[in-house]
This record gives structure tokens, sequence and C-alpha cells, in this order.
């Protein structure tokens, strides 16, 4: 039990997916300041990683190990992935229509989101079990939607300074994101992890 | 002759200046900042993104015609994964130290959005031969922004240069440059030069960086792609 | 029918079914050299934990801890000088390889950390001498214990800072080195 809460907190905060292993970083320096839409992303996230965690963690461990072929594993996870996030679109539009529509454009992008396809990876390298790696998926979704909810806020303050010209746009976002990192990476070291 | 000479050459520079898949068109953000602790690191990235690019920008533009529209996609993205776990069983054969590296960046090569957008945006629609210029130009901007961003943080990091004392007697590195606030922070500044010598804006996306499987709308929002 | 469903998913089919062909081909090939570099690099690591020794000798003892992977005589001139243990144990980032040596009074000689996926910075410390360098020394009638202050007995293994995870793991797999190595002498072979 104690690993499991381990493993979450870890995820979450210590070694955070965008701020610690950049992996999302797309959609974290692009999201809207507005933090309604990183919320939207957030979730959209939190659910396709977890179900997607499951999933391959269940056809790595009864297909491909048993059966020696755990090379294919990038290719089988990331068709995988385009197929459930397909399905999910697909499922969402016929019995959710207003959610939909409101996280309409995100849902394809998730894809190509380093952070799901991560996810799925880093289970399998470090040999969870199955409950293991539905946690650290969930957790690290949250972990994805806790940077981003916190960074659309300090995006929304950057806007209303004054800003060198060199710096518009991404740059200064980047220095921003530098700051956020820092203060997760305070985190080392928590609960002697 | 000398037009589509001409026209040869600015598909391969196109990826290194103009359209700089990094510094530019902001795709393939990941690795970028996970792997640049080292120079050295960036480079070997840098290549063997290119290898994929290479593969899968040939394979798609030689199939270009038969492929279905409706199948398409899943169709490049078998092809590039099949690259990329090739260059994964190839490092760690025969380059085991990059490859220990590099660790978990190297399978996710294949969301590296550059190499899924030049598919859509040009090897769909060109030949082999310039699908081949591009996917160079392209890889070697990607490889160029990588050693540009792998020299900042390891010689303020750590004071070396691809494993060369550089600082030694000038300053004591800053650590946090070669941990991930550090990325962040050569990233941001990288850009911000770049913006400054540059006439062209790196275009600032309302949505994500880039891929959303319809890279077509990416490209024209940039005036990019191919003609 | 024709263009709509069949074409396209039969060209799908063999576009799978061409990559899977050609990653079968490439992992064949691959495969035997990985395997036999880190054989290379196994007997490296085993001499090095195992210095004077001019040959190892794998022997397949029965009831090991689950944990071992393989042992081997350590020989100089024809005389067993000691034991090398392969051990797998479960770090923080996965899979870790020790390479563990007892010599024949039961002591250890050296722990070599070799594949694993610790945190860099963190637990990959646990590859520097600062901390295998514990282990030396270290009796096979021992209980070795994980501390994090300072350790106040030749049994307590001090953790690396931020690193707990790994230094446990370490320790565990040196632990079921010893507990093997007296098997191995009690049982007689």
């Amino acid at each position: 039990m104690r690993e499991i809460i381990l493993i979450a907190i870890a995820a979450v905060f210590v070694e955070n997916f965008v701020l610690s292993k950049f992996l999302g970083i797309c959609p974290f320096l692009g999201v809207s300041k507005k933090t309604s839409t990183a919320v939207g992303m957030g979730g959209a996230i939190i659910f396709v990683i977890t179900l997607s965690s499951t999933i391959t963690w269940l056809i790595y461990e009864y297909m491909l190990k048993p059966n020696e072929l755990t090379y294919l594993r990038t290719i089988v996870f990331i068709l995988v992935i385009a197929a459930l996030v397909q399905l999910v679109e697909t499922v969402m539009k016929k019995f959710m229509p207003s959610l939909y529509r409101a996280l309409g454009i995100y849902l394809p992008l998730i894809t190509t989101n380093c952070a799901v396809l991560g996810a799925a990876l880093l289970i399998v390298e470090r040999e969870y079990t199955l409950l293991q790696a539905v946690v650290f998926g969930f957790a690290s979704a949250v972990g994805f939607t806790l940077a981003l909810v916190l960074f659309s806020g300090v995006r929304e303050r950057i806007e209303t300074n004054d800003i060198p010209a060199a710096f518009q746009g991404l740059p200064i976002t980047l220095v921003a994101a530098a700051l956020v990192s820092v203060a997760f990476f305070g985190f080392q070291g928590l609960f002697g992890i | 002759m000398a037009r589509s000479d001409k026209k040869a050459l600015s598909v391969l520079t196109n990826g290194i200046m103009k359209e700089n898949p990094v510094l530019k068109l902001v795709l393939g953000t990941c690795p970028t900042l996970a792997v640049t602790t080292m120079a050295r690191n960036g480079i070997g990235m840098g290549i063997a993104a290119t290898f994929v690019l290479l593969g899968s920008n040939i394979v798609i533009s030689l199939i270009r015609k038969i492929v279905p529209d409706k199948v398409r996609i899943p169709v490049y993205i078998t092809v590039i994964a099949g690259f990329t776990t090739i260059v994964d069983m190839l490092l760690h054969a025969f380059l085991p130290d990059i490859y220990k590296e590099l660790g978990i960046y190297i399978p996710l090569i294949v969301v590296n959005c550059i190499i899924f957008a030049r598919a859509e945006m040009f090897a769909s629609k060109n030949g082999v031969g310039m699908s081949i210029l591009d996917a160079l130009g392209m890889g070697a901007g990607f490889t160029i922004a990588l050693l540009i961003m792998g020299s900042v943080r390891e010689i303020l990091g750590a004071g070396t240069w691809m494993g060369i004392p550089v600082t030694e007697k000038l300053f004591d590195p800053a650590v946090i440059m070669i941990l991930p606030p550090g990325g962040f922070l050569a990233f941001g500044f990288v850009v911000a030069v770049i913006q400054k010598l540059s006439v062209l804006k790196v275009r600032n996306k309302e949505i994500s960086g880039g891929c959303d499987m319809n890279c077509a709308g990416c490209a024209a929002a940039n005036n990019g792609g191919a003609d | 029918m024709w263009n709509s469903i069949i074409k396209p998913t039969l060209v799908l089919f063999l576009v799978c079914a061409v990559i899977t062909g050609a990653l079968a081909y490439v992992n064949s090939v691959t495969e035997n050299i990985i395997l036999k570099r880190t054989e290379q690099e196994q007997e490296q690591f085993r001499k090095e934990v195992m210095v004077g020794a001019d040959r190892f000798v794998k022997i397949d003892p029965e009831k090991l801890p689950g944990r071992i992977a393989g042992v081997y005589e350590a020989y100089s001139n024809d005389t067993v000088i000691g034991y090398v243990f392969d051990v797998t144990t479960k770090g923080y980032g996965g899979e870790m390889k020790l390479t563990v040596g007892i010599d024949a009074d039961g002591r250890v000689t050296g722990v070599i950390i070799g594949d694993n996926n610790e945190t860099p910075g963190l637990g990959s410390k646990a590859k520097e001498p600062g901390f295998t360098g514990q282990f030396k020394g270290v009796d096979a009638t021992s209980t070795l214990s994980v501390v994090k202050q300072n350790k106040s007995s030749e049994n307590e293994i001090q953790a690396i800072s931020g690193a707990t995870i790994t230094s446990r793991a370490v320790t565990e797999g040196v632990q079921a080195a010893l507990d093997s190595v007296r098997l191995i002498m009690n049982g007689g072979d």
C-alpha cells in the first residue's frame, strides 16, 4: 500500500511529467492562458492516459511477453493509443456532445502527446504490476494537469506585463516554465523518495 | 534545369533556416529539452531522429499513390514506428552508450511531431528525391538546434563541451542548467536570440505546439511546407 | 466496396506485415550482438569484483533465492578462491543487475552495479565506490540493514540521500548473495 502511495506522490510532484521529464511539452507551452481550457485538456489527458496505461499493460503482459514480441511494443502501443483516442472521440461525440464540443480540438492532439506513450513505456520499463501501472498513469496525468493549470495562471499574469520584444511569445513562456520547474524541483527528496 | 536545382537547394535549406522545426515551428520540443544535457547527446538524438525521418519520408513518398486516404494516418504511424523501433534496436546493439543516455526518448521519436508533420506535409505530396532532401534538411535543422541547446547547457551547466573542460578557469558551472529548469531556461533564451535576429517571429500558436494529426492546418498557419 | 473498405484494409494490412517482418529480421540480427556484448561485460565485472581470479566456472546449485540469476566459482590456479553472483533486484526505475563477489572466507570482495534505470544524480550514485564500498568485507553471516543517518556497525548500510529505494534494492541484492553463499558453502559443492 505504501509503495502505491509513493508511486502516486512521486508521479505528481517529484518526477512531474512536464516539469521534470519533459513529456507533454507541446500542449503545455501552447495552452491558452485561460485556466478553463487547461483544466479541460488536463481532464481529457487523465482519462486517456489512465485508460491507455491499463490497456497497453494488458497487451504487453498477455500478448507481447508470452510470444517474445516485446520489440513490437512501440508500434503496438502507439497504434493502440491512436485507436483509443479515436474511440474516445467518437463515443464522446455521440453521448456527451457538449463535452465533446468543449474539448473537441484537444482530443486528436493527445495521440502525439509524448506523455501518453511515455507513460506506457515507463510502466513497461519499471515492470509495474497492473495496479501500480494504473495508479502511475493516473497520477502522472494528474501531475501533468497540475502543471498545466498552474502554468496557465502564470501566463495570465505575464500577459499584462511589459516584455522586451525579443522575449515576447514563446521565450517568456519558457522562462516562466523554468521558474515553475524550479519550484517543483524542490520536491525532490520528499518522503525519502 | 537550373530552376529545379535551385528548388532542390531551397528544400534542403528550408529545414535548417527558414523553417527550422525546433526554433521556428516549435515542433519536437520534448526531446529538445530532455536530451540536451550534453552536446553529445543532442547530436545523437538528432542523428537518430534524422534516420527515422529519412526512412519514413522515403517509404511514405514511395507508397503515397497507393495508400487510400482513409487509412493514411495508421499507415504513416506504422511506418514511422517501424523505423523508430529499428533505430532503437540498432543503437542498442552498436552504440550502447548513446542508447543508455537517450533511454526512453528513443522510442518517443515516433511521437516527435516533426516526423509526422513532414510525412503529411511533404512526403505524401512529393517525389522520393525531394522527400529525401526535405528529410535531410529538417533532420539537419533539428540536429543543429539540439547541438545549440546541448552546447549552451553543457558549457554553462558542467563547464565542458563534448566532454572537454572549457570554462574551468573562468567560472564555476551553474548545475541548474543541466537540470530540468535549465532546459526551459536555455530554450527560452535561445529562441529569444533567434527572434531578435530574425525578421520572422516564432509562430505563437494558440493551441498546442503543432500536431493535431491534421498537420495541414499547422503548416498552413506557418505559411510553410512545400509548394 | 473495393475502394471504400477492402482496398484500405488490404493496404494497411500489407504495410503492417512488411514492417513487422522487417522488425523481426533486424531484431534477430541485433539480439545476438547485444547478448554477446552483455556476456563480455559480465565477464569484465566478474574479474573486477574478484581480483586474482583467472577463470570463472558457472555452477548450478539448487534452492537459491529467486534473485540470483547466476553463480560462478572463481578459480585461481585450480583453487576456488570465491564465488561471484549475478543478482537481479528491483530498484526505483525497474530492474537492476548486480555483480557480487564473495571470497572463500565468506567475505564480500566487491559489488558492481550494472544495468539500471535509476534516477541520474540520485539513484545512479549507487554505482559509485562511495556507496558500493560499504559492502566490502561484510561477512556472510550478517544481516544487512539500511540506515539513513550515520552507520554504527558494519552491518548497517548508509542510504544515499534522496535514493532510499535504490539503496534498499542494492542491499537486498547483496543480502541474497550472502544467503546464497552460506547455502553453497554449508551444503558442500
